[in-house]
């Protein structure tokens, strides 16, 4: 497991290193911290990924939400934003955001001050969308759970309205990017009735939604599996 | 005694001194100390003078020096007499009769009352008032207490008409407004029925005043067949049903069943019948109220009446059902995903009662619903016509209208009707474009299509000049400062721009889209037969809304208005602003109905310093108007009502603010004749046996009214009184402690010593 997941750090930074230069521009503006990242406009799709700290890479595959927003855009004919954006839980700005993504391999951790404003960001209609890219699994479970001690994720069945929004998934959550040969799981936490958190476990939705030759492995087909998945997941959170 | 008015000292209205005791206000110890002090005082300047003296004279001067200093450390010490003594007092005597409709029920061919009449005309009274001297003071009490004459004892002036009976509190009543005197005692003359007040037993059981019962004859034998309804319901919702429960009692009466006949708005609506079992006495029963439709209705039971009935007041009963839709029910249509809907969905679920369903276009053959805020897995089609029945609010979002025709005519039926209400959000394309052109529907909007312009800009939301009619655009109470609030809310990316707007439109909200000296109408109204019709013509709204965090400037107040406006395109304004709550929809003659109103802000939060009034009018078209009182609970406002006659009375509640009508609501009150009295139409011998007990007095019948006339202690009154007198104010002592100076000043010049 820990050869594994340095195996895949070492080559999602290699695959970085020789990548595009945009995507470099893009990582620098990015690092260089969230007041000189691209403004959301309000009437437009934005999707932020969360700042994380403990060491996590929550940047990584910074062209999944920008492809994601691109083709709601032209799918479900939304007017969007197509940018890469990052906002950590401290940032007043969060609240702009109806929905989150939070992504990277490895740590997550959330002081105790971005517990709280998480979870008044969820109680007050807000949604976090995680997506396992790999190795995030024990991290993120237990962040969750210091969110939501007395809620335990449930697993999503195959027949959950979910998987049949704007295309149909009769087999559940596809599978996009193979790590340990796990099967992929969709994870959620209910509270009030709602969806709050969406957690995807041994999928890596992520990693398909990202440009075309970013991953070798992953086909035209099996990228557009992980898009038409992540229409449904944005259309069941914009219809809850 | 005499010693005391020699003293100067007045004793009052005390005739003989019981004990005496004198007190001082230094205490027995300061009298010591002040002694110490002035005695050597004296004594050295006595030994001081050194002079030959003759022993008779020494002695004189000593003793009328201690005596002053004695009486002078006496006086400083604050000496008081506290006497106490008999004084005499006048005896009264109080006898109340019961005058409660109870007292109307037949005992061998008398009702209690003329059992008491009987008593009376037997000279009951002035047997008081030979045995005590005194001619007692007569009270008749039931709803209330009164005093009666003697002219009305004697001419018999009494009716049993009330409606209830507060054994305790007339009683308190009576006592505390005999005045001064010595209390003998109180005859109440009564059956014990108790409807109302504190339990007899718990508040009257530690006085120490005799209470003396007089029983009017025994239990009642005339017949009686009574209908209990103790809980009858209030609210139904549609489509669902309501059981309504009751019992039918017998007295001195056998009967197998008895049926129960109900009537619907004085039509026939069903009948239930109540079986007794062998030993009698009650029997239950039941029917179902199916609320298939929506309104106010009025229910009215009643069983057969029997010969020589104690009472038919009893047979008969009814109430009020209010049949509503459970929920605020809003369908939404959208063409498009977008953060709006969702928007608009979490401010309804903040409203308990609020419910969504949601239908989204992912393509022309593919819609996802979401039910209650639950999405479900999509389907082929669209279906709204089941969804539209249960509706009280459409919007209509970016829906090509082909998708409505189906349910146009419907959607435009009940809003004509008034039973639906509709808003339109903007959507990427226009109407006409969305294929709205020459519709019905189109024809109900505020606007006319066709050459809408999009204009792209930001800009702010601008309440009119004058100050808003529409309480749900009040999100601040100040209007000053709720134009500062919604001209600070996020701004909107552009609107559409229309020609003009139709004959009886209404801007409610405009924009700066085109600049602050253009401004171009945002929200728009117009009422379609008895609905209304809501068009918001910028966009997006989700800003607003997701501005998650909760504030007093930030979501709260923005759901608030979209909730209350979806109530007031729901055609129920008054859940908004105003809503009435009455004690029971069953009210009965002389008993006071408490009747609240809850006020709330355009926030939805509870207005204090409201005025709010209440007014009532009756069958025979009789208002009353109550202003009502501010309690304690903010927001909450009551008014009394005392009902004079049975029927329907319709209760209106208006609120007003700084004098601004916040709104209206209104309900109705189903007055009945009180029935109690009747409900245990027996003498309550064991209450009044021990409730006699317990006061030291003694329980009667009217056969034997003599014993409690001759149970009555008829001494003179008396009361042991005490007074204090101070020293100081005698004029007697003051004269002393002048003269024993002078005294020993004659000795000394006499004596030669001076």
């Amino acid at each position: 497991m820990i050869i594994n997941l340095i195996k895949h750090a070492v080559y999602e930074h290699l695959r970085k290193i020789r990548g595009a230069a945009l995507t470099v521009c893009i990582m620098l503006l990015i690092l260089s911290g969230s007041g000189v990242l691209l403004a959301a406009e309000f009437d437009r799709l934005v999707i932020p990924r969360v700042k994380y700290d403990g060491g996590g890479d929550w940047y990584v595959g910074p062209t999944s939400m920008p492809n994601l927003i691109k083709q709601a855009g032209e799918r479900l004919k939304m007017p969007v934003q197509a940018d890469n954006i990052a906002v950590s839980i401290s940032d007043p700005e969060l609240f702009r955001y109806p929905m989150l993504f939070l992504t990277g391999h490895g740590q997550v951790r959330f002081k105790d001050h971005e517990i709280n404003t998480l979870l008044t960001y969820l109680d007050n209609g807000g949604f976090l969308w995680v997506n396992d890219s790999y190795g995030i699994d024990k991290y993120i479970r237990r962040e969750i759970r210091r969110l939501y001690p007395d809620r335990e994720l449930e697993l999503l069945p195959v027949d959950h309205p979910i998987f049949n929004m704007v295309y149909d998934f009769s087999e559940g959550l596809p599978k996009i990017h193979e790590h340990d040969a796990k099967p992929p799981a969709a994870w959620a936490l209910f509270d009030k009735g709602r969806m709050k958190i969406l957690y995807l476990y041994e999928s890596d939705i992520g990693d398909g939604l990202e440009d075309a030759g970013v991953h070798r492995n992953d086909t035209p087909e099996i990228r557009e599996k992980a898009m038409q998945m992540a229409m449904n997941i944005l259309v069941y959170v914009m219809m809850q | 005694m005499f010693l005391l008015r020699l003293f100067g000292f007045n004793p009052g209205p005390i005739r003989s001194i019981e004990s005496a005791a004198l007190h001082l206000g230094w205490g027995w110890a300061g009298l010591v100390l002040v002694l110490l002090a002035l005695v050597p005082l004296a004594w050295w300047s006595y030994r001081c003078e050194g002079k030959n003296i003759q022993a008779k004279n020494r002695n004189r001067i000593l003793a009328l020096r201690l005596s002053w200093v004695l009486l002078l450390a006496l006086l400083l010490t604050g000496p008081i007499i506290i006497i106490s003594g008999w004084i005499p007092q006048k005896n009264r005597l109080a006898v109340m009769v019961d005058t409660s409709r109870s007292m109307s029920i037949k005992f061998q061919g008398e009702t209690r009352l003329d059992r008491v009449k009987k008593l009376f005309n037997s000279g009951f009274i002035s047997k008081i008032t030979d045995k005590t001297g005194i001619f007692p003071e007569v009270f008749s009490f039931a709803d209330n207490v009164s005093p009666v004459s003697r002219q009305e004892v004697e001419q018999f002036d009494f009716a049993a008409e009330g409606n209830q009976t507060d054994i305790s509190g007339s009683l308190r009543n009576v006592m505390s407004n005999l005045g001064e005197g010595s209390l003998l005692g109180v005859i109440m003359l009564t059956d014990g029925v108790s409807t109302t007040g504190e339990n007899p037993l718990a508040a009257l059981g530690n006085l120490r005043t005799p209470i003396y019962f007089i029983a009017p004859g025994a239990d009642g034998e005339s017949p009686d067949l009574a209908l209990h309804l103790p809980k009858p319901p209030a609210l139904g919702f549609l489509n669902s049903s309501v059981r309504v429960r009751g019992e039918v009692s017998l007295h001195h009466l056998a009967t197998a069943a008895v049926e129960v006949t109900i009537r619907r708005d004085g039509k026939p609506f069903t009948t239930a019948v109540a079986s007794f079992s062998a030993d009698g006495g009650r029997a239950p029963f039941a029917f179902n109220i199916p609320c298939d439709t929506e309104g106010n209705f009025r229910f009215e039971l009643s069983i057969p009446g029997v010969a020589d009935e104690l009472t038919a007041d009893n047979n008969s009963a009814g109430f009020l059902l209010k049949v509503v839709r459970e929920r605020l029910n809003v369908l939404a249509v959208s063409g498009r995903p977008s953060w709006d809907m969702k928007f608009i969905g979490n401010a309804l679920s903040t409203d308990p009662n609020a419910k969504m369903t949601h239908w989204l276009r992912i393509r022309d053959d593919r819609w996802v619903c979401a039910r209650d805020f639950k999405p479900e897995k999509a389907v082929s089609s669209l279906s709204l016509s089941d969804d539209l029945k249960f509706a009280d609010v459409v919007i209509i979002s970016g829906v090509p209208h082909q998708f409505l025709k189906p349910v146009e005519e419907e959607l435009v039926k009940r809003l004509e009707a008034g039973s639906i209400g509709l808003l339109f959000l903007p959507s990427t394309q226009t109407l006409g474009e969305l294929g709205y052109g020459g519709t019905p529907l189109e024809a109900r909007l505020p606007v006319v299509p066709g050459r809408e312009l999009w204009r792209g800009n930001p800009g702010s939301m601008v309440l009119p000049s004058s100050e808003t009619a529409y309480n749900f655009l009040r999100l601040v109470d100040d209007p000053l400062q709720n134009l500062e609030f919604f001209a600070t809310l996020p701004k909107f990316d552009g609107l559409y721009e229309y020609d003009s707007l139709k004959p009886g439109a209404e801007v409610l909200v405009s924009s700066t889209v085109r600049g602050s000296a253009d401004l171009l109408p945002f929200m728009m109204q117009c009422r379609a037969g008895q609905g209304h019709v809501v068009m918001i013509a910028g966009a997006p709204l989700w800003p607003v809304g997701f501005r998650l965090v909760p504030g007093e400037r930030g979501f709260s107040p923005f759901s608030a208005m979209m909730v209350n406006m979806f109530k007031w395109l729901a055609n129920r304004r008054e859940d908004a602003q105003v809503s009435l709550e009455l004690p029971s929809v069953r009210g009965y003659i002389g008993q006071a109905a408490n009747i609240k109103v809850w006020v709330l802000d355009s926030k939805n939060q509870l207005l204090a310093n409201a005025q709010v009034m209440v007014s009532v009018r009756d069958e025979k078209n009789n208002s009353t108007s109550i202003p009502c009182i501010e309690t304690s609970e903010r927001g909450c406002y009551e008014a009394a009502f005392v009902p004079a006659d049975r029927g329907l009375h319709k209760v209106e509640a208006e609120a007003r603010y700084q004098g601004r009508e916040l709104g209206r609501t209104s309900g109705e009150m189903l007055v009945e004749t009180p029935t109690a009295e009747f409900d245990e139409p027996v003498i309550k011998e064991a209450l009044l046996r021990q409730l006699a007990s317990e006061t030291a007095g003694l329980f009667a019948t009217d056969a034997d009214a003599a014993r409690i006339i001759a149970a009555i202690d008829a001494v003179p009154g008396q009361k042991l009184e005490s007074r204090s007198l101070d020293l100081r104010d005698s004029w007697l002592l003051l004269v002393i402690l002048l003269l024993l100076p002078m005294a020993e000043w004659y000795l000394r010049r006499t004596g030669g010593l001076s």
